[in-house]
């Protein structure tokens, strides 16, 4: 009974158990829940499977939610759509009286002229347009999640064939994975007279087995490589791998098209199915229009839930069924209309009535003939159409037989269909070929029971024996009635985008000739429904109009997302990897402010960045540097490998002794750079920039691979803090530290050496990015902290600080010392960044010799320099360096107001000409344009000599 | 000079949580995060999780794996094999590497003629257990990769990615119960751990200290 209720436009609804918004809203005696797209006509239930657009509610924040499949749940508050400033009194719904001025495409051409008007327009235009309204300030409460499984066989569809195939495929020894869009098993069998009973006992088999994993509610929406079809199941997605994929998605019904045929009151008759299953009255008159046995049987079941049917009209002159018709009904007089259909619907708000004249020959209805029955309920039991859409993106080709339905000529490997939507009319043959289905999918997934081979071919033969007789569905037998010309209404084709037949023939006249034509020209088929309801009837009328066939007009490409899916489903849950260095709760400790690094946390600054560059120059500093790449090469090749991938020389490098590494590609680009340290004869330490340790462990990895050489390379980034000690007073730090020697003699400029410092095993490299005496120190990670701490505690009597990426990148563009992906791109060569020092064409070879010798032949065509900016004014990092013309010639690349200097410097590239650069150019920041001075690098300490001490 | 000790990424998480620290090894590890007789139970009858970050590492490379150390297992397995006599777990990631995990420092045979190498990882990688009856429910929401027994049963390993994360997934049962050892570069613990913990949320997932997985020993 009533347990709850929820609230629509501010009108408690009360529902019951197993109601959906849109059973409770028509319990309620709502026939309208909001307004069509374009025409803003009043829209009710029409398909009540979810496949239609035609019940999109906004529900709390969230709009276009369907109503038909949306769970009733108590403090829902639901409201309509798509009209201002009420649902009853909607103003926009004047577009219904002047479609005259909205025909196809009216806004390519309507909107054009005068150009200037075109912001006005599309204000206009982008608020008339579009379904619901997001709240941009809204976050969501729920836990939008992703889960992933996999599967020997995944079968979409919980009716008689997916049941059976799951079963079979789950018996014989396979996991299965059985996928049903409704909130229970049983498809279509659930809402029919005879209902899923007769399947109760397989339902149960198939919840009960261990092998079989149900999903209800969830919704295939796509078939991708691989065998990936994601399910969405409320907020979560399902990301579903399988061997072995079954499709066993039945069919659904699409409307006739007649004048006023979306006016509230005419729907499908699943959606009649679904309310009379909730105990609820689609009607209290109603007239059932079918081209089929299945109208007589709803009539029927309508008749029992106390629905007085007015009459059945069926488009055949004489039809199976009708015999029963008489008992079916009891003494209740219906009419029966054969050879006849509908001519329009009468009423604006809620049917009042149907209009039903004979068909002629061709299957066209006689408007002049048409006998009014009045009533309030119209139900379209006319047949429906194979939900092939997964089979289509999986790759099986269909082509349209006489009758338009699609007839699947040619599957792909891994891909099986069963049931309705191969065309398999009865249960009892569903559950059969479902059986045949499942044995043959677990037999493609590798399982091997043995006799399986034989078990499928004699449930086939069985099925053969039961199809003796026709066994594809009739489908539907005429034409889509448009009945236009004699109705006045509009014949709605496309629920979604409010097309009608008119515009068909309209785009027709206008050259739009083909299902993908028409599709783009009108936007059938692009809304909600994505075709569902419109798709089929399109071609027909086109066909039509054309005097073709329905195979000329062909079909539109199958795309997922079969259903929409919310934007949070595909998202999931929140996962943004964030790289932390062992240092991090240090820095956190101090106040450093952050920024990120690729994935990498790292402190920006610990406060005023010239206060800490004045202290790395003046006193000490430290800065944590355990983001750069570290690489374990060994092996006896290494130092050949490093001979050919790196420019410099390095079999020559002494063990103890670290040198710059630069590595250009084969076209002489700068790749990346670093150091490489010699710890044995056969062993390297080989650092790279932050981001470059990817890239470099691959190229390194393909020339160890390539070569055949004895050499392996292991990624040890993450196995090593590193701290750059870096000023003057570095090695007094140190010393207070160090178990070892670190005096200038003991440990000069670019030596590697091993030792404890602050009892802890390092590495120590003496080389300097910033430009005054350093220390690069490598420890285990576990002892980042320890080390850390160490330094500062050591270093407090001379004044230590620690120092953030800013400050170290304004010490190395004192120094001139260029940063690999900030200063050099894809365009970069090793020549041009002016780094010949660093390659040595003495070697035998180095990967980028041959582009770089051919550099030096002909000159390079832009070059990295560096440059002042007289007036002090700082211009913006990425900036255009352009000529006198104003075009565009080089660009900005770092540039900073230097603390030591007291001027703006910088590095910028620019064009040589004649082998020459510009002396002085012009800088385009902002509004104006800065004047440079080239000038000599590095800018501080140009001999190095306090690198060196 | 204080002591040194070892700590893992995840050091700092857990003492915000809670933990009781204690010694294992040159390692501090976090012996439980609450009672230690229901962090059991949990690993027993839902999901946890633990910091399993103080073992030892060593990666082996070499041309001819199998012939260095014949008693690795075939790729894509885990063998327990000894160690200075306390047992290591043989981790076989290709046909030419190997990843080595014990409680202790690790040594391997030399190799002076064979293109064999051996590199310490101890210090770069965060591993995280996922153990317990649910575990599949946690890892099924953070990875892509195909975990069903009949293809991951005890004693199997692979490299995939976690939560978007580069990791070598280990799977070695402890009393019966599932149990997985996620590997991440040491620098992804924190976020990992986090990320595990949502994922598992649904689940039931709690975190718990190193011992429960010993049944709470």
């Amino acid at each position: 009974m009533t347990a709850a209720a929820f609230r629509f436009d501010g009108r408690a609804i009360p529902f019951r158990d197993g109601d959906t918004v849109a059973t409770a809203m028509y319990r309620a005696g709502v026939r309208v829940f909001s307004r069509s797209f374009k025409y803003h006509r009043p829209r009710g239930l029409l398909c009540g499977t979810g496949r239609c657009a035609n019940c999109l509610v906004q529900v709390g924040p969230t709009p276009n939610v369907r109503a038909c499949t949306m769970p009733a749940e108590p403090g829902l508050e639901v409201r309509h759509q798509n009209a201002w400033p009420s649902l009853a009194m909607d103003l926009l719904a004047v577009n219904d009286s002047l479609s005259f001025l909205l025909p196809p495409g009216f806004y390519y051409k309507t909107f054009i002229r005068p150009r200037a008007f075109w912001p006005l327009y599309e204000g206009v235009l982008r608020r008339a347009a579009g379904l619901g309204r997001i709240d941009v300030g809204h976050r969501p409460e729920e836990r939008y999640d992703k889960i992933h499984r996999h599967t020997d066989v995944l079968v979409i569809g919980g009716g008689p064939a997916g049941l059976a195939a799951a079963l079979t495929a789950a018996t014989v020894g396979a996991d299965v994975i059985l996928a049903d869009e409704q909130d229970a098993l049983g498809g279509h069998t659930r809402w029919e007279r005879s209902g899923a009973g007769g399947l109760d006992d397989t339902i149960a088999q198939v919840t009960r087995h261990p092998r079989i994993e149900c999903f209800t509610g969830a919704v295939a929406f796509g078939a991708y490589e691989g065998g990936l079809v994601p399910l969405r199941q409320g907020t979560r997605l399902i990301g579903v791998r399988c061997h072995e994929l079954v499709v066993a998605t039945g069919r659904h019904e699409y409307p006739l098209v007649f004048p006023d045929n979306d006016r509230p009151g005419v729907m499908l008759a699943s959606a009649a199915r679904r309310l009379l299953h909730q105990g609820v009255r689609p009607g209290e008159r109603a007239v059932v229009v079918t081209t089929g046995s299945e109208g007589y049987a709803l009539a029927a079941e309508l008749n029992k839930a106390e629905v007085r049917v007015v009459a059945v009209v069926d488009s055949r002159p004489s039809g199976e069924g009708s015999a029963g018709l008489a008992e079916l009904l009891g003494e209740r007089q219906v009419r029966l209309f054969q050879g006849c259909g509908m001519v329009r619907a009468r009423g604006r708000r809620q049917v009042t009535g149907a209009v039903v004249a004979p068909l002629d020959a061709g299957g066209r209805v006689q408007p002049a003939q048409g006998l009014d029955l009045p009533c309030d309920l119209i139900v379209l039991a006319t047949g429906g159409t194979p939900e092939v859409a997964l089979l289509r993106q999986s790759g099986c080709v269909f082509d349209l037989d006489e009758g338009g339905e699609p007839r699947l000529l040619e599957t792909v490997p891994h891909v099986h269909a069963a049931g309705s939507v191969l065309g398999t009319a009865h249960v009892a043959d569903q559950l059969l070929e479902g059986e045949a289905t499942g044995i043959a999918a677990a037999r493609a997934a590798g399982i091997g029971t043995p006799g399986l081979a034989e078990r499928e071919l004699a449930v086939r033969g069985r099925l053969a024996e039961r199809r003796a007789g026709p066994c594809r569905s009739a489908g539907r037998p005429v034409a889509p009635l448009t009945g236009a010309a004699g109705g006045g209404g509009k014949a709605i084709l496309c629920t979604c985008e409010d097309i009608t037949a008119d515009d068909v023939a309209y785009a027709v006249a206008e050259g739009f000739n083909h299902a993908e034509l028409i599709k783009r020209y009108l936007t059938v088929s692009m809304g909600p429904c994505q075709g569902k309801m419109c798709s089929r009837v399109a071609g027909e009328l086109c066909a039509a109009a054309t005097a073709r066939s329905l195979a000329a007009i062909g079909t539109t490409t199958a795309r997922p997302p079969v259903q929409s899916v919310p934007l949070g489903v595909l998202a999931g849950r929140r996962l943004e990897p964030v790289q932390r260095t062992p240092m991090h709760q240090r820095h956190e400790r101090a106040g450093a402010a952050w920024m990120d690094a690729g994935a990498w946390r790292r402190p920006r600054a610990y406060g005023d960045p010239a206060a800490e560059c004045r202290a790395v120059r003046e006193r000490v500093g430290i800065i944590d540097v355990s983001t750069l790449g570290k690489l374990d090469l060994q092996g006896r090749d290494a130092a050949r490998l490093l001979e050919k991938v790196y420019t410099h020389r390095f079999a020559s490098l002494p063990v103890g002794r670290v040198r710059y590494a630069l590595a250009a590609d084969d076209s002489g680009i700068v790749l990346d750079d670093g150091t490489v340290a010699r710890l044995g004869p056969e062993r390297f330490f080989v650092t790279t920039t932050t981001s470059g340790i990817g890239q470099m462990e691959s190229w390194l990895r393909w020339w160890t691979e390539g070569t055949g050489w004895c050499a392996h390379l292991a990624d040890v980034t993450s196995a090593y803090a590193a701290i750059n000690l870096a000023g003057p007073r570095a090695r007094d730090v140190l010393a207070r530290l160090a178990a070892m020697d670190v005096s200038a003699a003991a440990l000069p400029y670019l030596a590697a050496a091993e030792g404890l410092i602050a009892g802890i095993p390092t590495r120590l490299l003496r080389i300097g990015f910033v430009g005054e005496l350093g220390f690069e120190l490598h420890v285990p990670a576990d002892y980042g902290e320890a080390l850390w701490d160490a330094l500062l505690e050591a270093g407090a009597e001379f004044g230590i600080c620690p120092f953030g990426v800013e400050a170290q990148r304004i010490l190395r563009l004192e120094k001139g010392h260029l940063i690999v992906g900030q200063d050099t791109d894809a365009l970069s060569g090793v020549l041009d960044a002016d780094m010949a020092w660093a390659c040595k064409f003495d070697k035998d070879d180095f990967v980028g010799m041959p582009a770089l010798r051919r550099v030096q032949h002909h000159g390079p065509r832009q070059r990295l320099v560096g440059f002042e900016v007289p007036g002090g004014r700082l211009p913006n990092e990425g900036d255009q360096v352009v000529d006198p013309g104003g075009r565009p010639v080089g660009r900005v690349t770092s540039v900073r107001r230097s603390p030591t200097l007291g001027r703006v410097i910088g590095l910028a590239w620019l064009p040589v000409e004649n082998g020459l650069t510009a002396e002085e150019f012009a800088i385009r920041s902002g509004a104006g344009t800065v004047a440079a001075t080239v000038v000599a690098t590095p800018f501080y300490d140009p001999d190095g000599s306090r690198m060196r001490s | 000079m204080a002591t040194l000790v070892r700590r893992s990424a995840l050091h700092h998480r857990l003492l915000a949580t809670g933990a009781r620290m204690r010694a294992a090894g040159d390692w501090e590890q976090a012996a439980s995060l609450g009672d230690r007789e229901s962090e059991a139970r949990a690993a027993r009858t839902t999901v946890v999780l633990a910091d399993l970050s103080a073992q030892h590492l060593l990666l082996a490379q070499a041309r001819d794996l199998a012939g260095w150390l014949p008693a690795a297992p075939p790729p894509g397995e885990v063998a327990l094999v000894a160690n200075s006599g306390s047992p290591v777990r043989c981790c076989r990631l290709t046909a030419d590497s190997a990843l080595f995990i014990g409680a202790a420092p690790l040594a391997l045979p030399s190799a002076p003629d064979a293109c064999a190498h051996v590199t310490e990882l101890t210090s770069g990688r965060t591993i995280v257990a996922v153990a317990g009856p649910r575990s599949l429910d946690l890892l099924r929401a953070a990875t892509q990769v195909d975990l069903r027994e009949r293809v991951m049963p005890d004693r199997r390993c692979v490299q995939t990615s976690v939560a978007r994360v580069p990791a070598t997934i280990v799977r070695f049962d402890r009393r019966g119960v599932p149990a997985y050892e996620i590997l991440v570069p040491r620098e992804y613990g924190e976020y990992l751990w986090d990320a595990l913990l949502d994922a598992g949320a649904p689940a039931g997932v709690r975190a718990v200290g190193a011992a429960a997985l010993d049944g709470g020993d």
